[in-house]
């Protein structure tokens, strides 16, 4: 790289002299050096120099060998206990707990669907029978779909499994109650439950036809309240959530046990050819 | 001096005595999660049973080949072998390449550029420039 100004080669002279006229001159009005490298000492390195030169202080930090500065926290004040209804909080997450019940831990949160096992499938098919019968009921009633729940057990919930219900060929669906009493029944009992599903022994045939993909499974949904409806009471019943745009899609009560019973894992095809068909009878097939 | 006569040996033509069928045995290989093997499945599944009865002399084997093209693998008498790969075909197609493996021999696929062939001699007799009418200048 060349240097804007040319270093001095030749040796200066024994009495100082000026370069422009060369006349000697006195020691005060010596030349000075001239260079334009940093002068530097002899025992730093570059980069310490560099350092103290940025920071403007021969004590800058980050030298090596220097240890790093303790980190600064800043003090929050806690708020005072004595404020009138204040209430200290408990939550190992240190969040304000906002409207739980009283008695009830941090993680005891009241859900719409208090379910924690994961419902059979014959259990399915018995909660979205039972949620078709009450909610057609309140239609057929005259009675708003979704009727207000209201508190109480209903321990011998028997009624809506001895509902049959008759699809038609022509899409029409007629419940088969067999006596007014299961009906009135229904109507006063058919809210408040969770997680009851179904006692068994009372189920009826309805629940192979269910099974099998026919009879009141064929039954479709007169409007979208009513399918809605349906949905709230099955969900409150298995706790299964099925998505917004499959429930916009669904039209029968078959399209809805789709999304709701899982589909059994597919079988080998290999397991298939040896139980169904005839080929391990045959004596030239290995 | 007695003249003996010459010994003459037929020639052995599969077809004319007796046949044997030159397939012995075919290999049916698909996968079980692959999209390609659709068609094998189903051929498996349907149609293959009847394929087997109509050929009882063909020996079959159906095995899965995991994450590979299925394919229809055919061994002939000769020691030669000849596997079509029928990804994507549909049950008839894959029929009729099971049917073109049982119908076709070991040998090597060869172009045929005459138009006649035959184990028979030339009835004319091959042409001789010294034979027949001459050529007059």
């Amino acid at each position: 790289m060349r240097r804007a100004i040319p270093r001095i080669t030749r040796p200066l002279a024994t009495r100082p002299c000026c370069r422009t006229c060369c006349h000697p001159t006195t020691v005060a009005t010596a030349p000075r050096h001239f260079a334009t490298a940093i002068p530097k000492k002899a025992d730093l390195p570059l980069q310490e120099v560099l350092r103290r030169k940025i920071w403007g202080t021969d004590e800058a930090p980050g030298a090596p060998g220097t240890p790093p500065p303790a980190p600064q926290i800043p003090v929050v004040e806690e708020p005072t206990k004595d404020e009138e209804g204040y209430i200290e909080e408990s939550d190992g997450r240190a969040l304000p707990i906002v409207g739980l019940m009283p008695g009830l831990t941090e993680w005891d949160v009241p859900t719409f669907a208090n379910i924690l096992e994961p419902p059979s499938t014959e259990a399915i098919h018995a909660a979205v029978h039972r949620a078709v019968v009450e909610v057609y009921t309140h239609v057929l009633n005259g009675k708003p779909v979704d009727a207000p729940a209201t508190e109480g057990s209903v321990a011998e919930e028997g009624f809506t499994p001895r509902v049959r219900i008759e699809v038609r060929r022509n899409g029409e669906a007629i419940f088969h109650y067999g006596d007014t009493s299961i009906e009135e029944e229904i109507l006063r009992m058919s809210t408040g439950v969770e997680g009851q599903v179904v006692e068994e022994g009372v189920v009826g045939g309805w629940l192979q036809e269910g099974l099998d993909g026919k009879g009141w499974v064929e039954l479709g949904f007169r409007g979208d309240d009513i399918k809605f409806a349906v949905y709230k009471r099955v969900y409150r019943l298995t706790g299964i959530r099925v998505a917004d745009p499959d429930i916009t899609r669904t039209k029968t009560v078959a399209d809805l046990l789709t999304h709701l019973v899982a589909k059994p894992p597919p079988t080998k095809l290999f397991d298939i050819l040896t139980t169904k068909t005839e080929l391990p009878t045959l004596p030239n097939v290995k | 001096m007695p003249i003996s006569a010459l010994q003459a040996v037929s020639k052995a033509q599969n077809g004319v005595g007796a046949f044997i069928l030159q397939c012995k045995r075919m290999e049916f290989n698909f996968c079980d999660w692959a999209g390609s093997s659709k068609g094998m499945r189903s051929f498996l599944k349907h149609s293959l049973s009847q394929f087997a009865k109509e050929n009882p002399q063909i020996e079959i084997i159906v095995a899965p080949r995991p994450n590979q093209t299925p394919i229809i693998r055919g061994t002939y008498i000769n020691g030669r072998e000849k596997v079509i790969p029928v990804d994507g075909l549909e049950i008839q197609q894959i029929l009729q390449k099971a049917q073109l493996l049982r119908n076709s021999s070991g040998a090597k696929l060869k172009r045929i550029t005459r138009p006649v062939i035959s184990l028979n001699e030339s009835v004319r007799g091959i042409f001789s420039p010294f034979h027949g009418k001459k050529h007059v200048i």
